[in-house]
């Protein structure tokens, strides 16, 4: 078969449900680059088929712990072979979770050596917000995540409350 | 308007010709502007687009044409019909129909057979015969990637 344009190679991604573009990110590397481009994230975002996706995040002694139960099938009840496939994430195993705040899929987790950060569990992607000043007061902190959703894009801001100012 | 003036015949590249409704081949914004510019007789050659995959395009169009007031189907007819007719295209086929819809620039087609490969091709190595792409990762890359992503890929 021959070649398909590009832009016919991402009018097909953009269709292709969310977790298949996870599987099909460790292809190549044009396609990796793709998927992160903002320009596609949108298009596919009105495009695609939308999964639900089961996630449970469990904050354990400090760590925290992903696990998909998304395949986890209630549509058959006869059936006996209902597994339920538990995937613990060991990527904050170094980090001391303090606290954790959910927003539309992303978490916000304050640390306990005062560091801030945002997870995308189903990524399993991280960034780590740097405080613009206080740091000595970040654990007195409160911090929430929200977002402003337009039609053009879907901007995610930070809340913090300063627990010590507020009577 | 004669009848002869509402009948368009259409070429493919390998000289088959279809008479078609003028309304059914005008869903084609390529044949439209074709048209327009009347740069073309009665006879347009289309020279990307083989007989086999013509004709079904054609059958398409026709079925979402508006002729003479026979276009009254529910939307959900016609969708149960659309699903139908891309339901046992072979991948070829499918490939190809993209690449016609997108030649002829017929919007609502390309959107039916790019929904439908994203439907039908399941596994990787579907996704890269199809697209017809190789893997330019290291093993050790792509497992690294795998292992970010390890919820993604159990079934």
């Amino acid at each position: 078969m021959s070649y398909l344009p590009s832009e016919l190679v991402e009018e097909i991604l953009s269709r292709v449900p969310a977790i298949s573009l996870i599987r099909l990110r460790s292809t190549c590397k044009q396609w990796k680059a793709l998927f992160n481009d903002r320009g596609f994230t949108e298009k596919h975002f009105s495009k695609a088929p939308k999964q639900s996706l089961g996630l449970l995040v469990m904050l354990k002694e400090s760590r925290i712990f992903s696990m998909n139960v998304m395949t986890l099938s209630f549509a058959d009840p006869s059936s006996n072979e209902t597994k339920v496939p538990l995937v613990p994430n060991y990527y904050f195993e170094q980090v001391n979770i303090f606290q954790v705040f959910h927003c539309s899929g992303l978490l916000l987790c304050t640390t306990k050596d005062n560091g801030l950060v945002v997870w995308n569990p189903c990524l399993e992607e991280t960034r780590w917000i740097q405080p613009k000043t206080d740091n000595e007061r970040y654990l007195w902190s409160s911090f929430f995540l929200g977002y402003e959703n337009n039609k053009f894009c879907h901007t995610y801001k930070i809340l913090r409350c300063d627990l010590l100012s507020v009577e | 308007m004669s009848k002869s003036e509402k009948k368009i015949v259409l070429k493919s590249l390998d000289n088959e010709a279809f008479e078609v409704e003028k309304a059914v081949a005008l869903q084609s914004q390529t044949i439209w502007v074709m048209c327009e510019d009347k740069c073309v007789g009665n006879e347009i050659p289309l020279e990307n687009v083989t007989g086999q995959i013509l004709a079904k395009v054609i059958d398409y169009c026709k079925k979402h044409a508006v002729v003479d007031g026979d276009g009254d189907e529910s939307s959900e007819e016609l969708k149960n019909w659309d699903t139908e007719f891309t339901k046992n295209m072979d991948q070829s086929t499918l490939f190809n129909m993209i690449l016609a819809a997108n030649y002829l620039n017929i919007k609502s087609l390309l959107n039916l057979t790019c929904q439908a490969v994203a439907d039908k091709t399941k596994t990787i190595d579907e996704f890269h015969t199809f697209l017809n792409i190789e893997n330019n990762f290291t093993p050790e890359e792509e497992a690294q990637i795998c292992q970010e992503n390890l919820w993604a890929f159990d079934d």
